[in-house]
């Protein structure tokens, strides 16, 4: 059988008839079954724009999504929450995928729900009211927990803050099945 | 990293106002400065003037005391550092001095924070809550001008020697 590759995969390989399927099944490690040939021409058009380079993420992008911290980085590299949010939204680039998402403003929403997400989390880290992080004695009363709880159960992970739940809703279907360790 | 040049002060300053005591690092109002911000004259109810100074030490004790508590003890020295050389929390204290000498006057002031509460003869105690110390006034004060935060709104250090000058 023949066909016509496309621009998006111009490779022709064996292995489609009969005949090359019966030498498939006698020497599968042949030179004939791993041979591809690359067509110049004719190729069927790809319907799909190749992807643009990631496009820049500016602190701009960020306050549109992030507005409960502007006051925090209003003053730019000296204000106090800055090395965070740099250090979270250069994180949020290599985790929220270009290649996956392809849209530059749905990228730029995720890489800021993603930023958004932990920063709220480490505020909560600095105020440390129950003196977990201190020399200080316990304050068991103001050892707020911070869960969320929805029709009595409680969230963990991405759904334990407002922006981690509209992050996951959108880049679960990417995100799910990944290991979110130390090369991802 | 250092507090804001918009807000800071190379070395905190003497005027009619407040004075500062570079060994307790506080401001006290001076007496005139609180009788004119307040209309009320210490000197009398206080019978001297040296027990009507030695009452609004006792309100900037009390005042600094209430501004630590929020932060945790490993950023005393840092909020001592910043109450003395921010523009801004100089003209909060100012605020906060008057709004407490009001307090006092008009009963119930701070001289709750010494009451322990324990009435023997009705065995009965009565719970006096930090937030008592000052006004509510007081609080709003210190809330809207960022003294109630449990860490700064600015990364700096504690520089013991400014441009040649201690601290």
């Amino acid at each position: 059988m023949s066909f016509i590759p496309m621009e998006s995969n111009p490779y022709v390989t064996w292995g489609n008839s009969m005949n090359e399927m019966f030498l498939d099944l006698l020497n599968p490690f042949g030179y004939f079954q791993n041979l591809a040939v690359q067509v110049v021409s004719p190729l069927i058009p790809s319907y799909s724009e190749p992807l643009s380079d990631q496009p820049d993420y500016e602190l701009s992008d960020f306050l549109v999504w992030g507005k409960p911290f502007e006051e925090y980085l209003n003053d730019g590299e000296d204000s106090f929450l800055y090395p965070l949010y740099y250090a979270l939204t250069e994180l949020a680039k290599i985790r929220v995928r270009w290649e996956l998402v392809g849209h530059e403003r749905i990228w730029k929403q995720l890489v800021s729900l993603y930023a958004c997400h932990y920063l709220e989390l480490h505020l909560q880290i600095l105020k440390d009211e129950a003196n977990r992080l201190s020399l200080n004695p316990y304050e068991k009363d103001k050892d707020y927990k911070y869960v969320m709880e929805v029709g009595g159960e409680v969230q963990d992970d991405f759904k334990m803050t407002h922006f981690g739940r509209m992050f996951w809703f959108i880049y679960k279907p990417y995100g799910q099945f990944s290991h979110w360790g130390i090369n991802y | 990293m250092a507090i804001l040049a918009s807000d800071f002060l190379t070395r905190p300053y003497n005027d009619e106002t407040l004075e500062y005591d570079y060994d307790t690092h506080q401001y006290y109002m001076t007496l005139d400065a609180s009788f004119n911000n307040t209309g009320i004259d210490l000197v009398e109810l206080w019978q001297g003037e040296e027990n009507a100074q030695f009452y609004l030490k006792l309100i900037s004790n009390v005042l600094y005391t209430v501004i630590l508590r929020f932060k945790d003890e490993k950023y005393r020295e840092k909020t001592l550092y910043y109450l003395s050389h921010s523009k801004k929390a100089r003209k909060a204290l100012i605020k906060l001095i008057v709004d407490t000498v009001h307090y006092n006057h008009s009963g119930g002031g701070f001289m709750t924070a010494y009451q322990t509460g324990i009435n023997l003869h009705e065995m009965k105690s009565l719970r006096i809550e930090p937030e008592q110390f000052v006004s509510p006034i007081a609080n709003e004060i210190m809330k809207n001008n960022g003294l109630e935060t449990r860490y700064f709104r600015q990364d700096f250090i504690v520089e013991y020697d400014t441009m040649g000058v201690e601290w």
